[in-house]
């Protein structure tokens, strides 16, 4: 095929290939289509928006290292995933005297927001973080995957290693549980 | 199936997570049961709070990250490939050399042959452009008309030497009532396109634009409607008794769509395969419903100025085949195109009845033929009554998708790159 053999410019400049480019381009979609989803993901586990973008870039250079066909079926969970344990680990660097388990969510109540988001925006979230706070690191956590990011109870269960059905289980008792504690004019 | 306000599968319902049947059986329960449709409307609040209350605003990384990320993943490819490419590289030093041989050895026979007279034309050539490997000129060249391609090594000319094209007329419904269609085309055309927007920064020249042999270029399906020709298999017993078996010849498909430049046109996609096993000889033909139809556009195949007509070739090579694109322009809204009637060795095979239907979704082969279509004509033809640069931008954003072939994805790009990309005014 001619275009094993073409070299021309990407969109950047650089001069490739047409594997190397496809490659690159590929990479730039990853990044346009799902930085802002896994930045808004690593912020309610790091709490900081220099720190999340820290984690996200260190995700997407990890994609860099992966080989495009191992990983592009199932590239959103696979992101999410390597975001979650590379959010993790910051903490557990950053803590390292405290458990896991309590630095994981301690700082989830919306603190690290930045100065230009709405006010309104600001406390609405503040508030929801708080609330869910008070459920188990689990449930809170598939409870932000499914509805901040949408994700599928397949895609959970490939990021947090818990089973559909457990999946299933623990959003339906959190909802229960959520409806009781959330104010009823916040709709 | 019995629900209790409680049950989980209320919830897994809710959020779209259960399957079809159970779906089904959930929904037929909900309909019978009010306080299990209280308990939906429950789960429709809650959730509708939660998701407004965990909208995030849209964030990126900073540009100089993103570059980091690129040149990293630069580094990375070109860390990993290199081997590969000095292999590649030495491969084609090979072939370059073994062409330049086998070319010396004609050149010296043929010399001698004319009695010291040279007969062979230098074609000039721009030293600076990469060798790429290219199929063999398309069956417009009367040396290669019976559609067979060879594939050599070759550094691309200068593509204001083509020879000038001009656009083919459409055919009148009323007064063609058989079109024959070609069954072959080359693949010459993109990487001239290619070298035109990437490399040299200019808008391609309209010799170098083939509509035919940029579609052809990408595998592309339209399994709409399929037909099958088949043939008797040959006797392999010693004294020649026949076998009362059959194998297949060939196979034509076919899918129309909503023509997106024409409203009242429907663009109409053929695909004919020869079996991988057998080449054979295929004459194609398409019979319009010529009470509905007023023009027959077949997009593509420009002929050559000095060239009135163009002589078919019949001869598919195994495995090989083509794509062809018609523009079909309605008068009414007729379903009945008409038909594809065709055969394979001289054996009638079984037709393919037109029949358009509105409601039908497009495969997104079709839709991605359609933008290789109108990003071709628009490059023939820049004040195309119908097609401008919005349309096709439009449409090659409506079938871009993250997980997509790259030959089509690089494709898409090209598009761009030609449209807003850096090219001097036209």
């Amino acid at each position: 095929m001619p275009e094993k053999s073409a070299t021309y410019l990407t969109v950047t400049g650089h001069r490739a290939s047409t594997a190397e480019s496809s490659r690159t381009r590929w990479l730039e979609m990853a990044i346009q289509q799902h930085q802002s989803a896994l930045i808004a993901y690593a912020m309610t586990i790091v709490n900081d928006f220099t720190t999340a973008q820290d984690v996200v870039q260190d995700t997407f250079l990890r994609l860099c290292g992966q080989p495009q066909n191992r990983v592009e079926n199932h590239l959103r969970a696979w992101l999410f995933k390597v975001c979650r344990n590379r959010a993790l680990d910051h903490l557990r660097r950053e803590k390292d005297t405290d458990t896991l388990q309590h630095t994981q969510w301690k700082k989830i109540a919306g603190h690290g927001l930045q100065p230009d988001e709405s006010a309104q925006h600001n406390e609405r979230l503040a508030a929801m973080m708080n609330i869910l706070r008070s459920l188990p690191e689990n449930q809170r956590e598939v409870i932000i995957l499914k509805f901040q990011q949408g994700l599928s109870y397949r895609e959970i269960s490939e990021i947090t290693g818990l089973k559909s059905g457990n999946i299933g289980f623990l959003i339906h008792s959190g909802l229960k549980h959520l409806r009781d504690l959330l104010p009823a004019d916040q709709s | 199936m019995k629900l209790t306000p409680q049950d989980p599968r209320l919830t897994a319902y809710h959020l779209g997570e259960l399957d079809a049947e159970e779906a089904r059986q959930v929904q037929a329960a909900i309909e019978a049961d009010p306080a299990l449709q209280s308990a939906i409307e429950d789960l429709n609040s809650t959730t509708q709070k939660i998701r407004s209350s965990l909208e995030f605003p849209d964030r990126s990384l900073s540009p100089k990250r993103v570059q980091e990320l690129l040149n990293q993943a630069q580094a990375r490819s070109l860390k990993t490939s290199a081997p590969r490419a000095i292999t590649h590289r030495l491969a084609i030093a090979a072939c370059l050399a073994a062409i330049v041989a086998v070319l010396v050895y004609f050149w010296k026979t043929s010399s001698s042959d004319a009695e010291g007279t040279p007969t062979t034309t230098m074609i000039p050539v721009e030293k600076k452009v990469p060798a790429v490997l290219m199929p063999a000129p398309s069956p417009l060249d009367p040396n290669h008309a019976d559609g067979r391609h060879s594939e050599s090594i070759v550094t691309l000319p200068d593509g204001r030497n083509l020879p000038e094209l001009r656009t083919r007329l459409p055919w009148l419904a009323a007064e063609a009532s058989v079109i024959q269609l070609p069954i072959s085309a080359g693949r010459a055309s993109l990487p001239w396109i290619q070298q035109a927007v990437r490399l040299e920064r200019r808008w391609p020249h309209a010799a170098e634009v083939r509509l035919e042999e940029i579609l052809n270029t990408f595998a592309l399906q339209f399994p709409a409607v399929v037909a099958m020709a088949r043939i008797e298999k040959p006797a392999w017993h010693p004294d020649q008794r026949p076998v009362a078996a059959t194998q297949r010849a060939a196979m034509l498909s076919a899918e129309m769509i909503a023509c997106p430049w024409r409203p009242s046109s429907v663009l109409l996609f053929t695909k004919l395969t020869a079996s991988p096993n057998a080449a054979c000889e295929v004459a194609l033909a398409y019979h319009p419903n010529t009470t509905g139809i007023q023009h027959i556009y077949l997009l593509g195949y420009d002929l050559p100025m000095a060239q009135n007509a163009m002589t078919l070739p019949t001869h598919v090579p195994a495995g090989g085949g083509v794509v062809l694109a018609l523009e079909i322009q309605r008068t009414t809204p007729d379903p009945n195109l008409g038909q594809l009637v065709w055969s394979a060795n001289g054996e009638q095979a079984p037709s393919i009845t037109l029949q358009y239907l509105l409601d039908k979704e497009p495969s997104k082969d079709a839709r991605f033929a359609a933008v290789v279509c109108a990003f071709s004509i628009w490059l023939r033809q820049p004040t195309h009554e119908a097609i401008d640069a919005d349309l096709v931008l439009a449409m090659a954003r409506e079938v871009s998708e993250l997980n997509m072939p790259p030959e089509r994805a690089d494709y898409l790009l090209l598009v761009q790159q030609t449209i807003v990309g850096t090219l001097p005014a036209r």
